[in-house]
């Protein structure tokens, strides 16, 4: 008996310290409803002079998804009490993304925004607000049936790699033995960058790849790897990243062994950190992806699109930074991240 | 009776512990000849494997998952387990990094985030020895708990502008090795001793052995369980710090997947996932293997997809041999 009353002291807590979270967390939702002053609410009102926007975004993992929620949320908020957008987090799960979208549906949604979680997982999202009438667009990822969405939001991951990689086959004088650090396999990201990279290798034959391995985005694994390669004592003249974060850890790698004057370092993204290096020299180079403008093209083409209107794809261009326009994409970037952090 | 049937379990338990040892014991060695050969295998694969600088490396690279396994064998030796210890990793990076970042004074900071590991550990000891839930469930949820609040405290960024103090805690060389190795060394040590030489350790493989039987002789169940994850999770949050120094930033999304590769090294170790065996060298020994793998595969650069099935399959070869040693 005694046990048992100890149990339910335990749930009791439990359920205490949810209902706790339950309060602040709608505390944090309430300021970023005043502060997007937009009507955010659970559900889309299928009113007649409102256009309700439903969005699913793939997840809140990477920082890059918050730029394109912070995107939509600015960009609606031009539009007033004339545009309710509702963001739902699909949790980087496919099946719960496409659930997502076909309450959306149910609920009268006037366009849908996707961001998918997956390319062809994520298909019948698609396929679902097709057959419904309503509008769909997909930013930052395409779907396999891409062709039945009413148009695409984002940029073109095949030329980040040979922004990246022509950038080193330049400073390199189009000879000289690179290493790669990729992304999570089989990720749109890293698949699109890859054949980037090759495209420009093919170009230069005298260029070759000298080492590759995965380090899954993460800074901890790209600076155990880069310090496996290093001590082989074979020569890098230059490691392209997939991303900042991987590439910071190549970097420290690097300059631990006293060669950060030798070997060039790419990653892409525009992480603070990464801009920093650049800025002291340290580091050569990163690429700008543009997730607020993503997010504000994609709101701006769904509104569009549920006044009736014909709308196109939009492709943003990757631009590559280094020590020369530093000072531009630093303000940029200063920019983005107080936005993000607003829509948080 | 009722005595009778209780010197009996006791007994019994006595008698399969010292059987459980022997075998241990074995399993140890069998995993000792598995590393030779794979660290003979690479020498020859590869020229610099066998150079001090690779050495070094390797210990440098292990030192985290390897101080997180310590805490780890305790937790397996009780019968536990804990799948929450790469996102407590994470959360405590990120928080040794925010308070250095608000110029806390360094050693502040550290015990600030060794201090969350403990809390964690704490929260996920109750509820499974309170709470009497499988600690699979448990530290299942304290997993995405911990990522959570690691992601909430940093905005969903990596944590960086830490201080120059900060960064020589990863880097200061003595002696030829890095610190972290040595913090990695005193860890197996004074794991050895807590399972070794005191009363708590007794009451580990006590309770991993035959938890009923442990209950019978007197042993403060709960409050060992409590024990045993606090530890592991003060480890854990040591590890965090270690990692943040490392990488010079405190990232919520780092060290996914950590807790499988704790896991798996203190199982390859010989440390019985049933509980009630395993001795912490033979999880250093586990470290070690999986370090080392990561390591060779690198220098002879292997294709990344091919890595993944070689990593893999030499896991399990190297704890099938431990198994055919110890029949």
């Amino acid at each position: 008996m005694g046990f048992l009353i100890k149990k339910w002291n335990l749930s009791s807590l439990f359920v205490i310290s949810l209902l706790v979270l339950l309060f602040i967390s709608g505390c944090a939702n309430q300021q970023s409803e005043e502060a997007t002053a937009s009507n955010k609410s659970e559900n889309l009102s299928d009113s007649e002079d409102t256009i309700s926007i439903g969005v699913s975004i793939q997840g809140f993992k990477g920082m890059f998804t918050n730029y394109i929620r912070a995107g939509i949320m600015e960009e609606a908020k031009k539009h007033g009490k004339s545009v309710n957008v509702v963001v739902v987090d699909a949790e980087d799960r496919a099946d719960k993304q496409i659930g997502q979208i076909e309450n959306f549906i149910s609920q009268g949604a006037d366009a849908i925004i996707l961001n998918p979680v997956d390319r062809i997982a994520s298909a019948p999202a698609v396929d679902a607000a097709v057959k419904a009438g309503i509008p769909i667009i997909t930013v930052n990822t395409q779907t396999d049936n891409q062709s039945k969405a009413s148009a695409f939001v984002g940029s073109d991951d095949f030329e980040a790699g040979k922004i990246q990689m022509d950038f080193i086959a330049k400073e390199l004088g189009g000879k000289g033995n690179v290493a790669i650090l990729h992304g999570a396999m089989g990720h749109s990201a890293q698949i699109g960058r890859y054949e980037g990279y090759k495209s420009i290798l093919e170009e230069n034959p005298n260029m070759q790849i000298i080492f590759e391995n995965t380090a899954e985005w993460q800074t901890d694994k790209a600076l155990s790897i880069v310090e496996n390669w290093l001590v082989t004592g074979k020569n890098i003249d230059a490691i392209a990243a997939n991303s900042d974060t991987m590439a910071l850890g190549a970097k420290s790698a690097i300059d631990a062994v006293g060669k950060s004057n030798d070997i060039l370092v790419l990653g892409m993204d525009a992480i603070p950190n990464m801009l920093k290096g650049i800025e002291n020299g340290q580091i050569s180079g990163t690429i700008w992806q543009d997730g607020i403008g993503q997010g504000k093209y994609s709101l701006d083409l769904a509104v569009k699109a549920a006044k009736g209107e014909t709308i196109d794809d939009y492709l943003i261009p990757y631009e590559l930074i280094t020590k020369e326009n530093i000072d531009k994409y630093k303000k940029m970037a200063e920019e983005r991240d107080e936005l993000s952090e607003k829509y948080n | 009776m009722k005595a009778n049937t209780h010197l009996e379990s006791q007994t019994k338990n006595i008698w399969s512990q010292s059987r459980l040892k022997i075998k241990g014991y074995a399993g140890k060695y069998g995993i000792l000849i598995g590393f030779i050969a794979i660290c003979i295998f690479l020498s020859f694969a590869s020229p610099v494997f066998l150079t001090s600088a690779n050495l070094i490396n390797i210990l440098k690279q292990v030192s985290i998952i390897g101080i997180v396994s310590m805490g780890m064998t305790m937790i397996i030796i009780s019968g536990g387990i804990d799948l929450s210890v790469g996102s407590i990793l994470a959360l405590t990076s990120v928080v040794v990094a925010v308070c250095a970042q608000n110029s806390i004074p360094l050693i502040l900071c550290i015990l600030i985030a060794i201090a969350v590991g403990g809390l964690a550990g704490m929260i996920n000891g109750y509820v499974t020895a309170k709470g009497a839930i499988s600690p699979f469930i448990v530290t299942l949820g304290m997993m995405t708990v911990a990522r959570g609040i690691a992601l909430i405290i940093s905005n969903g960024m990596p944590v960086s502008g830490l201080p120059e103090t900060f960064f020589t805690l990863g880097s200061t060389v003595f002696l030829g090795l890095p610190l972290p190795v040595y913090i990695f060394f005193l860890m197996i040590f004074v794991t050895t001793i807590l399972l070794k030489k005191t009363r708590f350790g007794r009451h580990l493989y006590a309770i991993g052995g035959n938890e009923q039987a442990a209950l019978v002789s007197g042993i403060n169940i709960t409050k060992v369980k409590v024990w045993v994850y606090v530890i592991g999770g003060l480890l854990t949050g040591l590890a965090g710090v270690v990692l943040a120094a490392r990488v010079g930033a405190g990232q919520p999304n780092a060290a996914v997947g950590y807790e499988l590769d704790a896991i798996a090294a203190v199982v390859i170790g010989g440390v019985s996932f049933s509980g009630g065996i395993g001795h912490p060298l033979g999880a250093l020994l586990g470290t070690l293997i999986i370090g080392v793998i990561n390591n060779g595969l690198d220098l002879m650069n292997v294709p990344t997809y091919y890595q993944q099935i070689i990593k893999g399959l030499i896991i399990v070869a190297a704890v099938l041999l431990d198994k055919n040693r110890a029949k």
